[in-house]
């Protein structure tokens, strides 16, 4: 019987050392893996880093003193665009990370 | 390297303790989140709060209990010490906790009582039944291991010893893991692991449920992949042409807008890399090998053509698709990232055109279009086709796209072996720009899996139900009978032509003898589904070849029992099932010998391929044989035997031919294969090679006559044979089979034969004939001829029988139901109509 009491223990000691890894190293990992899926998904729609490395490319491949002033002003406009996007969905996706993560102090402070 | 073992006492505990852990587990596990759930939502301040904090801990709890203490990765793997208890889930445990006390209970061996509680989960019936192994045969045979174990009394399990074999089964468990991509110990990989136990009574189970371990792991891959999302992936290339239209339209710009619009390319390509974003084309099983080859050519920084070279259906799209579902992903090397692939079939390029010139106009637009951008992959299929067109002036439109070729952008084009060999080996800039690509046909167990695969889609589209048995007999039957086409195509079509026929025929399930019939009919073979009969035939060879052949006891004795010593295993595999040489005079029944075999063993006289050799009298006579080295003519042997795999080949009058053409055969008929004028090893394996000689007849005849033993005659015409054959090459053949000159009684047990096959014939129409004595006499006195032997009776029987009865039926004379007889007397043949 002592043996069975010890390994319920046991395994509830495994469980709440994994809750409290899973809460906070484990939730890191998905809210990391989440928001680089995020971002690169942004990134895809917006053209940002794409952009930024064609920068000193004109649009099309049309090497005319036209076509880079175009092609800078509107590769300019989807750099800023796209930067904004993505600044604006880290500030949000970051700041319910922090939410979560100083949620149980919030709740063990309060207790007592 | 890692130490594994296993540790976990629940495993081991007796039945209360378990009991009472489950209690108290699940007692602290729903009471604790009841009372959390209350206090946090009664709002008792600070305890609410704390309550919040522990209601999340329980639900994780409920969660997390269901799961392995960790996951299958290799961090965890490479620690030195690895308890694969670690590995198991809730379930997987509970499923091992029960067969031990199964095993207890019904005092069986753990293996036994663990299959019998893994045929109980849902997820291993459900793979089962993708292998057509309904619930009705896992209930039997779930009942046939509880009665083989009901009256044991000697099975007293040792504690160590049950460790042990759970310790190996689960180290076995963690290999099949890997094959079928699990993150845990599970049912699934217990259920595989089984196979490697080498339990006679767990083999036995798996042979009443007639599944091998490749079959269960295929049947489990279909039931994980079946839960997947994307299973639009199997609709496969097939699909492409249907919507070709649908997406030509759309303007092609990629994403750093650094390339060019390719107005020209879209309207005459079709994008891979579309069709790959919306799961058309994309899967991929086997032919990794070649895929990798490909990824390496096309992302190195010069020479980056590559030309696939494989038969028809061999699988050159299905690694082309499969690249362009890897470049939506962004699954490749940095080089190909953000690459189109576009397939520009050369007959898009003729559509609308008013003029000839168009073609090199929209070619000649394409290149440019295609070498503005650099963001392309061009994918031409069959490659020839742009070398054969020839414009006026000379141009071909290979010539047209050499800029492209010779451009460090990548290109992929494809060609059969036959056309690659005619059009393009030859051709330097071929040779020079090209990285060759042979693509193989996929194994015959890589065949099933994407079988297997796709017929879940058509049984949707269908509502038909296609058996895994008769997936793995198309598979089997197509490797060894429709060599023409490379798997899975050829087996493939096979499912396909017998759903047709049953969808005709109003049922529903295609089974194991569709495809069998379907494959008889194709090939004139009859096959059986149980071997039963063949293993019968094959005992009575004799009897079945005496059934329509006199006399020649000795020649026919020699055959059924080198055949029978194949059948049963005894000669070497490799190389063909029989070799023979015949000899004797003209007319004594060789070639009728060669026509019963064809008959008796392949199921039809059209299975016998048959090469008059005195028509290859000169060197050339090779070539006509295997094809000439130009490749413009095919090898009319080599054709034949990939057409008809399982044939008789019947050489007459092998002594006539040229010896450079006789050597040809020599590995022949050592290895059982021949390379024809294409590189192409065609394999003999499955045929029966016949050579017939008339050489030393005389000699035979005179020493028969003075009743020269058999067996000396035999070894004493093998070294006369020398004269005519070199030494290695007699050596080859398995028997030198003598036929003996035929005696007047043979001749007359031949007449009756034949007359009994015509009054078969008339019995058809309803007409019954007997012939009498002396017409048999009279017959077999006509149709003797010292030269030519009983070669004349065919002609003979034709002259006074056929040709009379043919008038007496076209005159009325005779009527159906008429019963007539057949005389010879006052030297004539004559009709008695009795009724």
């Amino acid at each position: 019987m002592l043996d069975v009491l010890n390994y319920f223990f046991f395994r509830i000691g495994f469980y709440l050392k994994d809750f409290l890894r899973a809460y906070f190293l484990g939730s890191f990992d998905f809210f990391n893996n989440n928001y680089w899926d995020k971002v690169l998904q942004l990134d895809r729609v917006t053209n940002l880093s794409i952009n930024i490395r064609y920068f000193l490319v004109p649009l099309w491949r049309y090497y005319s003193v036209t076509a880079y002033f175009l092609s800078i002003i509107i590769r300019l406009t989807k750099i800023i665009f796209g930067s904004l996007v993505i600044i604006i969905f880290s500030i949000f996706y970051w700041f319910l990370y922090i939410l979560w993560i100083l949620m149980p102090f919030y709740l063990v402070i309060k207790s007592f | 390297m890692s130490l594994y073992y296993l540790e976990n006492k629940y495993l081991f505990w007796p039945r209360w303790k378990i009991i009472i852990y489950r209690l108290l587990f699940y007692f602290f596990l729903w009471s604790g989140l009841i009372i959390c759930i209350i206090i946090s939502l009664v709002s008792i301040k600070p305890y609410s709060y704390f309550g919040i904090l522990l209601t999340f801990f329980f639900i994780f709890l409920v969660f997390r209990s269901r799961f392995s203490d960790y996951p299958l990765t290799e961090k965890i793997l490479k620690k030195d010490r690895v308890n694969l208890g670690w590995f198991l889930d809730e379930n997987t445990k509970n499923v091992l906790v029960e067969a031990r006390f199964l095993s207890y209970y019904f005092k069986m061996p753990l293996g036994s009582s663990l299959i019998y509680v893994l045929l109980e989960k849902q997820e291993i019936i459900t793979s089962l039944k993708y292998l057509d192994i309904d619930f009705v045969k896992i209930k039997q045979i779930k009942e046939l291991i509880i009665q083989n174990f009901k009256n044991s009394s000697e099975i007293t399990i040792l504690k160590q010893k049950e460790k042990d074999f759970i310790y190996s089964l689960l180290l076995s468990a963690l290999q099949k893991s890997f094959l079928i991509k699990q993150s845990f110990l599970n049912n699934y990989c217990l259920f595989l692991a089984l196979f490697d136990l080498n339990d006679p009574t767990i083999n036995n189970i798996f042979t009443d449920l007639n599944i091998t371990l490749t079959d269960a792991q295929i049947g489990i891959i279909i039931n994980l992949l079946s839960k997947q999302r994307n299973l639009n992936l199997i609709s496969g290339i097939s699909e492409i042409q249907n919507r070709y239209e649908k997406f030509k339209k759309r303007a092609k710009v990629n994403r750093s807008l650094t390339s060019l619009p390719t107005p020209t390319l879209d309207e005459f390509g079709l994008d891979y890399t579309d069709l790959a974003q919306q799961y058309r084309i994309g899967i991929m099983i086997g032919h990794n090998e070649e895929y990798k080859t490909l990824i390496t050519v096309l992302s190195r920084p010069l020479k980056k053509c590559v030309l696939l070279i494989g038969q028809e259906g061999s699988g050159k799209e299905t690694i082309i698709s499969y690249l362009a579902h890897n470049l939506t992903k962004n699954n490749v090397p940095k080089p190909l990232l953000d690459f189109r692939l576009i397939k520009l079939p050369f007959t898009n390029l003729l559509q609308n055109i008013t003029s000839p010139l168009d073609v090199t106009n929209h070619l000649s637009n394409i290149v440019r279009e295609v070498l503005n951008n650099n963001d392309i992959i061009l994918y031409l299929p069959d490659l020839h086709n742009y070398k054969l067109v020839t414009q006026e002036g000379g141009l071909s439109s290979l010539e047209i796209l050499k800029p492209l070729i010779v451009s460090d952008l990548p290109l992929i084009a494809t060609s059969t072996i036959e056309d690659y060999k005619k059009f393009l080996e030859k051709d330097s800039f071929i040779q020079d720009n090209f990285e060759i690509i042979k693509v193989n046909e996929v194994s015959e167990e890589e065949a099933i899996q994407i079988l297997a695969f796709r017929s879940i889609d058509l049984e949707r589209k269908e509502k038909i139900t296609i058996t895994y048995q008769a997936i793995k007999r198309a598979v089997f039957l197509a490797k060894r009978f429709l060599t023409n086409v490379p798997l899975p195509s050829s087996a493939e079509k096979l499912i396909h032509e017998a759903l047709e026929g049953v969808k005709q025929m109003g049922k529903s399930v295609v089974t194991e003898k569709d495809i069998v019939d379907l494959v008889s009919v194709k090939t004139s073979i009859p096959l059986e589904i149980s071997d039963e009969e063949d293993k019968n035939k094959l005992l009575n060879l004799e009897k079945y070849l005496h059934e329509n052949y006199i006399n020649q006891e000795e020649a026919v004795r020699l055959v059924a029992s080198a055949i029978r010593q194949y059948r049963a295993g005894l000669s070497n595999p490799n190389k063909p099932i029989a070799v023979f040489l015949f000899v004797g005079p003209t007319g004594v029944g060789k070639t009728e010998l060669a026509k019963n075999l064809a008959q008796v063993y392949f199921g039809s006289v059209k299975t016998m391929i048959r090469f008059d050799m005195s028509e290859y009298q000169d060197q050339r006579g090779i070539f006509r044989f295997i094809g000439d080295p130009e490749g413009t003519t095919r090898g009319a042997l080599t054709e034949a035997v990939k057409d008809k795999p399982f044939s008789l080949i019947l050489l007459d009058e092998f002594e006539k031919a040229h010896p450079k053409v006789l050597d040809l055969f020599l590995p022949l008929f050592d290895e059982g294969r021949l390379t024809d004028n294409l590189g192409e090893v065609i394999d003999f394996t499955n045929t029966i090679i016949i050579a017939t000689s008339n050489a030393l007849s005389d000699y035979i005849k005179k020493q028969i006559e003075v009743k020269v033993p058999f067996k000396e005659l035999t070894d004493d015409l093998k070294k006369k044979l020398t004269n005519y054959f070199k030494p290695e090459l007699i050596n080859r053949f398995d028997e030198i089979v003598v036929f003996k000159p035929l005696t007047e009684d043979n001749l007359k047990q031949i007449v009756k034969l034949k007359l009994n096959n015509l009054t078969k014939i008339l019995q058809n129409k309803n007409i019954s004939v007997d012939f009498d004595d002396s017409v048999i006499n009279k017959i077999a006195q006509l149709g003797y001829n010292p030269v030519f032997g009983a070669r004349p009776l065919d002609s003979v029987i034709r002259h006074y029988i056929k040709d009379r009865l043919a008038q007496v039926i076209l005159k009325g004379e005779i009527k159906t139901h008429s019963k007539i007889h057949f005389v010879y007397r006052n030297n004539n043949f004559e009709i008695i109509t009795l009724k």
